[in-house]
C-alpha cells in the first residue's frame, strides 16, 4: 500500500523535498542547531544509594545533597534514587544485590560490616579519591582509623553514636539521691542501684541481655574500661575471656543475681523496649542508652532539650575502681559499592552527604554524633540542640568500636550465647567467656 | 502445551531446589559468593555436632515441641471451638467463625509483635496488670519454658479459627439423621464425640493435621518477632535457625544444609499424612 504522506504513487512530492533538504541542511551545517549546545550533550546519570530507613525522615543528608549534586554538575541530568532499609535488610539488600551484580552506587554500612565487606569486595578502595580530596582533613583521626582496612580507606562516616550513662533525675530525688549527681565509679553505680531498687516497680539499673547483638555491646564498654578486648592485635585470636573480660562480665551478673538491682527478665527484652521505658518511665533509674535518650522525634515526651536536661541526665560511663575511662562506639560508614558505573559521582555524593554543610540538621535532629571536625568545632552550636553534647564529645577520643573483622558476624552469636549463660546462671562468666572463646577460635582459623 | 508450565516449574522450583543442594556441600558466604570450594558433608556434619547452637542441641527438640504442641493446641481448640458453635442454643454462629477466624489472616510478623507487647517481661502488658493485682510478675520470654508456652499461646491464638472452619465443616457433613439414631441408641456425650462424631469427621482432622504440621514446620515470623529463638536458643526452632545461619552468621552453606533435611524429614511426613488419607478413603 503506497498511501505514505509525501508520496503520491512512489513519488515523492516537492513540498516533502524541500523540508527534507532544509532539515538535512540545518543538522549537516557545523556549529548551526536550533537546539542550546548544552542541552544536546545532556546524559543521564543515575546514583542508587543503598541506606537506612531512618536517615530518610529529613531532607538532610540525603536528598539536600542531591540537590548540591545536581547543582555541581549541571552538564549531567542526574537521577537520585534512595531506597532505604531496617538494620538486617540493609546487610542482607547490600550483599545480595551485589554479588548479583546490581549493588548500589552508594551503600551506607554498620562500622562492624567494615571487614567483611571489604574483603568480600563487596565496596570500593576509594584510598586514591580520599587522599585527592580536598576535605580529607576535616576528618577526625579516629573516623578515618575506622574506616580503614589493611591500609586501604574503603569510605567516610555519616555519623557515629557513643553510649553513656541515662539517668532520672526525678527517681533519683524521690529515693533521697542528689539529682545531678549521677555515679561515677561502679561501686557508686551499685550504691545508686541498690537506693533506687524497689521491685517489681523500680529498678535500679536495666541494660539489655535478649538474643541480640546489644548483649554483647553494653559487656564492651566494661571489657574495654578494664582494658581487655575482643582480638588480639593481629584479629587471629579471642581475648574476651581475659580477666578483663571475666570481670566485666561478673560485674553484670552480680548487678543482677547479687545485687538484685536489675530484673532478670532482661534475658527476653529487647534493646528498644527497655530503653523505650528508661527513657520515657520511672520503673529504671540508670541504663547504658546509645547517645542521651533525648529522641525529639520519637514520642514527643520531651519538647526541648531543656525540658529533657531538667528530668534526664546523660553522662560519661561509671569507671571500675583501678580502670579506664572508655565507652562502646557505633555508627555508619558511607562506602561506594564495587557495581557502580559512576564511582566518582557516588564518591562526590558522599562527600557531599556526609560533611558538616549537609548533615548538620541530621545530626541535630535525630540526635547523632557528628563524624567532623567542623562540627566539634561549634560546640556552642551543637549544645543547644543536643543535650548533653558536651558529654558526647568528651566521650568520642577514648570511645572504642566493636570488631570489624569479617567474622565478627559468625562468632557474635557464641559471645551472647556466653554472656546470656552467666546471667541466667547457668554457667559461671569465666567458663562461659572460654567457652565462647574456643569457639570463635575455630571460626578464626577458617 | 505444558512447556510453559513445566518452565515454569523448572525456573521457580526445580532450578532453586537444585542450587539449594549444591550450596549444601559448599563452603558458601554471603560476602563472598564467588568463592564457593566443595567441602563434601562438613556441612551437615557443622550442623549436627558442631558448636551451639546446632541440630541435636537444640533446634530438633525445640522444634519437636514447638510442632507437636502447635499442631495439638491449633487442631485441639480448633475441634472444641467448632463443637461448641455446633450446639442449637449458640447464637450468632457465622458472626463467631468470623471473629474466631479474623487472626488466622493477619500477618506472623504483626502477630508476634503484638504480643510481644503483652509478654514482654520487664515492660509487657501482662507482667504490668500481674503487678497491679498484686501478684509477682513471670519472667516470660526470659526462660525456655515460658517463652516456648507464650509462643504456642500465640500461634494457637492465630491459627485455631483455619482449625475450626475446616472442623466446623467436618461436622455439618454428618447427617442429622445420625445424631437421631445416636439419640434413639442412647448414646451422647463423650460416647457419641469418640464413637460417631471424631470417626466421622477423622478425613478433616487428618486434613488439618497435614495442614497444621506444615505450617509449624515452616513458621518462621511470629518466632522471628516473639523471641528471635531466645532467650538461650530455647525457642530457635529449625526454620529460624536455618535463617539465623544463612543470613545473620553468613554461613549460606550450613542454611543450605539444614533446608535439605527439613525437605527430606518435610517430604516424609508428608508421604505418611497422604498414605493415612489413602488408606481412610479405602476403608
Amino acid at each position: 500500500m503506497m498511501g505514505t504522506q509525501g508520496t503520491r504513487k512512489g513519488r515523492i512530492t516537492r513540498r516533502t523535498f524541500l523540508k527534507t533538504a532544509a532539515g538535512a541542511a540545518v543538522a549537516a551545517a557545523p556549529g548551526v542547531s536550533l537546539l542550546p549546545k548544552v542541552y544536546a550533550q545532556r546524559r543521564t546519570l543515575t546514583i542508587k544509594a543503598l541506606v537506612r530507613d531512618y536517615t530518610l525522615r529529613l531532607e538532610s543528608p540525603w536528598r539536600t545533597a542531591a540537590v548540591e549534586l545536581k547543582r555541581r554538575h549541571p552538564d549531567v541530568d542526574i537521577n537520585v534514587e534512595l531506597d532505604g532499609s531496617p538494620y538486617d535488610d540493609q546487610r542482607r539488600k547490600a550483599l545480595i544485590s551485589t554479588q548479583a551484580g546490581r549493588g548500589a552506587d552508594v551503600i551506607q554500612m554498620d562500622n562492624i560490616w567494615l571487614g567483611e565487606f571489604a574483603e568480600g569486595g563487596i565496596i570500593q578502595d576509594v584510598t586514591a579519591r580520599f587522599e585527592a580530596w580536598k576535605d580529607k582533613d576535616d576528618v577526625p583521626p579516629v573516623y578515618l582509623k575506622t574506616s580503614t582496612w589493611k591500609g586501604r580507606v574503603y569510605g567516610l562516616w555519616l555519623n557515629s553514636d557513643v553510649r553513656l550513662l541515662h539517668w532520672n533525675k526525678q527517681v533519683f530525688k524521690k529515693f533521697g539521691l542528689d539529682p545531678n549527681r549521677p555515679p561515677r565509679t561502679w561501686n557508686e553505680l551499685i550504691a545508686a542501684a541498690q537506693k533506687t531498687t524497689n521491685p517489681p516497680n523500680s529498678w535500679g539499673y536495666v541494660f539489655p541481655g535478649g538474643q541480640a547483638e546489644e548483649t554483647v555491646d553494653r559487656w564492651l564498654a566494661y571489657l574495654y574500661q578494664l582494658g581487655g578486648s575482643v582480638l588480639n592485635a593481629d584479629n587471629t585470636q579471642a581475648v574476651f575471656n581475659s580477666e578483663a573480660g571475666v570481670r566485666a562480665l561478673q560485674f553484670h551478673v552480680d548487678l543482677v543475681n547479687k545485687y538484685r538491682v536489675t530484673p532478670r527478665e532482661i534475658l527476653g527484652s529487647q534493646q528498644d523496649e527497655l530503653v523505650n521505658a528508661l527513657v520515657t518511665s520511672e520503673r529504671f533509674a540508670m541504663g547504658i542508652v546509645v547517645g542521651t535518650g533525648y529522641r525529639p522525634q520519637g514520642t514527643g515526651e520531651y519538647k526541648t532539650p531543656e525540658e529533657f536536661a531538667r528530668i534526664r541526665g546523660a553522662t560519661i560511663l561509671p569507671v571500675p575502681e583501678g580502670g579506664r575511662r572508655a565507652t562502646v562506639m557505633g555508627g555508619w560508614i558511607l562506602t561506594v559499592g564495587r557495581n557502580s558505573a559512576n564511582a566518582d559521582l557516588a564518591w562526590e555524593y558522599i562527600t557531599i552527604a556526609s560533611s558538616e554543610a549537609y548533615a548538620r540538621e541530621f545530626w541535630q535532629k535525630q540526635q547523632r554524633v557528628p563524624t567532623r571536625k567542623s562540627a566539634f568545632e561549634r560546640m556552642a552550636t551543637y549544645n543547644q540542640v543536643m543535650p548533653y553534647f558536651d558529654q558526647i564529645a568528651e566521650s568520642v577520643p577514648f570511645a572504642r568500636l566493636g570488631p570489624q573483622v569479617p567474622q565478627y558476624p559468625s562468632f557474635l552469636p557464641f559471645m551472647i550465647t556466653g554472656i546470656q549463660r552467666a546471667l541466667s546462671g547457668e554457667m559461671p562468666p569465666k567458663g562461659a567467656l572460654d567457652q565462647a572463646a574456643a569457639q570463635t577460635n575455630d571460626v578464626l582459623k577458617r | 502445551m505444558i512447556l510453559p508450565a513445566v518452565t515454569l516449574v523448572a525456573a521457580l522450583q526445580i532450578y532453586p531446589t537444585l542450587v539449594g543442594i549444591w550450596y549444601a556441600f559448599h563452603d558458601v558466604n554471603l560476602a563472598r559468593l564467588r568463592l564457593t570450594p566443595f567441602v563434601g558433608l562438613k556441612n551437615f556434619t557443622s550442623i549436627f555436632a558442631g558448636p551451639f547452637p546446632n541440630l541435636l542441641n537444640p533446634v530438633v527438640a525445640v522444634t519437636t515441641v514447638w510442632v507437636l504442641g502447635s499442631v495439638l493446641l491449633q487442631v485441639g481448640v480448633g475441634l472444641g471451638l467448632a463443637l461448641l458453635l455446633q450446639q442449637r442454643w449458640v447464637k450468632g454462629r457465622d458472626l463467631l467463625r468470623s471473629l474466631y477466624l479474623f487472626p488466622w489472616v493477619i500477618s506472623g510478623i504483626v502477630v508476634g509483635y503484638s504480643w510481644r507487647f503483652i509478654f514482654d517481661p520487664t515492660v509487657g502488658l501482662l507482667n504490668a496488670l500481674l503487678i497491679r493485682i498484686d501478684m509477682a510478675p513471670r519472667p516470660w520470654l526470659a526462660t525456655g519454658p515460658l517463652a516456648m508456652g507464650a509462643l504456642l499461646i500465640a500461634a494457637t491464638w492465630r491459627s485455631a479459627g483455619y482449625s475450626l472452619v475446616l472442623q466446623m465443616g467436618g461436622l455439618q457433613s454428618i447427617p442429622e439423621d445420625v445424631y437421631e439414631a445416636a439419640a434413639i441408641d442412647g448414646v451422647s456425650g463423650i460416647g457419641l464425640l469418640t464413637r460417631i462424631i471424631l470417626p466421622l469427621i477423622k478425613p478433616f482432622i487428618l486434613v488439618n493435621l497435614i495442614t497444621t504440621t506444615v505450617e509449624a514446620l515452616n513458621a518462621f515470623d511470629i518466632v522471628l518477632a516473639l523471641t528471635r529463638g531466645g532467650p538461650l536458643f530455647r525457642t530457635e526452632i529449625v526454620s529460624l535457625y536455618m535463617y539465623h545461619q544463612g543470613f545473620q552468621w553468613g554461613f549460606l552453606g550450613k542454611a543450605a544444609a539444614v533446608s535439605v533435611i527439613v525437605y527430606l524429614v518435610s517430604a516424609i511426613m508428608i508421604l505418611g499424612y497422604v498414605r493415612l488419607l489413602h488408606e481412610e478413603e479405602a476403608f
